[in-house]
């Protein structure tokens, strides 16, 4: 009980801290706020963004510090930092999914759609070494959708379809449609009990 | 589904990718003028990740994400139109990038394309009259004024912000126009190209 309302607390800190820079991107820029952030912790960003145009960007090395600490804390990501999360988790508590008892059960086939997609972005990460290919990370991403989500109004609808989504189903968006919830989950849990395994023997 | 299955799919799907991008190398011949500091335009549309970070930073708004009938590889990321808004030349957006897509730049770096006036349109070339708005609007001075009092750019001055277009007076098309010829974009220091 008190781990997940300790959880709700940072959560709410990551959606607050979301937003001020948010509102803080404007001219003229503050010197000090690290204002992109939250994109430059993206590890699927900096792996796509550094394989396909062979070139790592120091500005993503907060990204790494997230690959080290999702070894350690297993996948902290999508539950504690992510604020399209959070606002998921805070919707369905002011909604009262829970007492409402909805909770529609999605056929497992579905979750096979995260898994497609982080791997068609590794392709087409590959690929676009070679040749051009069409860029489709950011539709996937969380904090495109949550930053477009209040400039474009077509993406707000898009923003919308995901909270409503993720009311009928539990954490649709994130178990099933997100490639860097997929990553966190390779990571943070895949890998880390692998490590884990490795160490025991 | 087997592995060998899941494998034949991704070889299929991987194919079908190559041949599209061998279809679609035009990019390079891509007139669209990109924000002050943009890295060159085939590793600018994979280094940008569309996150709309410096069209939301851009005081005179005149960032706007590029439409799909543009271009499907270049679809949402930044551009400029001079004749809706033009650049005020701030530099904001190289500093707010968090990819380094577009890049930090020193004013004296800038040239994002070069205006040309259309003489056939231009109400002081082409009807005498008194205009000159395009020499008043410049911010570096780019505009002035030849032997036979008609206005000129001189190419080597011009940054491209697309003031001069914007405040043209003349209806519909503008008689200065600004494309991305002579553009200068920095190169990023990469592994070497396959």
């Amino acid at each position: 009980m008190y781990k997940k309302l300790i959880r709700l607390f940072v959560q709410g800190i990551f959606i607050f801290l979301f937003f001020y820079f948010f509102r803080k991107t404007t001219f003229p820029l503050p010197e000090k706020l690290p204002l992109n952030i939250f994109f430059r912790l993206d590890l699927l960003f900096a792996i796509f963004t550094t394989i396909s145009t062979l070139h790592f960007s120091y500005l993503f090395l907060p990204s790494i510090g997230i690959f080290f600490m999702l070894l350690l804390l297993g996948n902290f990501f999508c539950f504690w930092l992510c604020p399209l999360g959070g606002i998921i988790d805070y919707t369905n508590m002011i909604l009262m999914r829970k007492k409402l008892k909805i909770n529609f059960k999605v056929p497992n086939m579905i979750r096979l759609i995260r898994v497609f997609i982080f791997y068609l972005i590794i392709l087409t990460s590959i690929l676009s070494v070679f040749c051009l290919v069409p860029f489709i990370l950011w539709v996937f991403n969380p904090y495109v959708i949550l930053t477009k989500a209040f400039l474009i109004r077509k993406f707000l609808l898009f923003f919308i379809l995901i909270l409503f989504l993720s009311f009928l189903i539990p954490r649709f968006w994130c178990f099933n449609i997100c490639p860097l919830g997929y990553l966190n989950y390779l990571i943070g849990v895949k890998l880390r009990n692998k490590m884990k395994k490795l160490r025991k023997k | 589904m087997k592995r060998r299955d899941f494998l034949k799919f991704f070889a299929g799907v991987g194919g079908s990718f190559l041949l599209l991008g061998q279809r679609f190398k035009v990019i390079k011949n891509s007139t669209l003028i990109r924000p002050p500091g943009a890295i060159e335009e085939d590793v600018f549309i994979y280094k940008c990740i569309r996150c709309g970070e410096c069209l939301k930073v851009c005081p005179a708004g005149c960032l706007k994400p590029v439409p799909i009938n543009k271009g499907i590889f270049e679809f949402e990321t930044p551009h400029i139109v001079p004749r809706e808004r033009a650049c005020l030349l701030c530099l904001n957006c190289g500093k707010i990038c968090p990819t380094e897509a577009i890049q930090k730049v020193k004013f004296e770096e800038v040239k994002i394309g070069t205006a040309k006036i259309n003489t056939k349109r231009c109400l002081v070339w082409k009807e005498n009259k008194d205009c000159f708005v395009c020499m008043e609007v410049c911010p570096v001075g780019a505009v002035y004024k030849n032997e036979n009092e008609k206005p000129v750019v001189a190419p080597e001055l011009c940054v491209g912000c697309g003031q001069c277009e914007q405040h043209c007076p003349v209806s519909g098309e503008s008689a200065i126009k600004v494309s991305n010829i002579g553009e200068k974009r920095k190169k990023l220091r990469r592994w070497k190209y396959v």
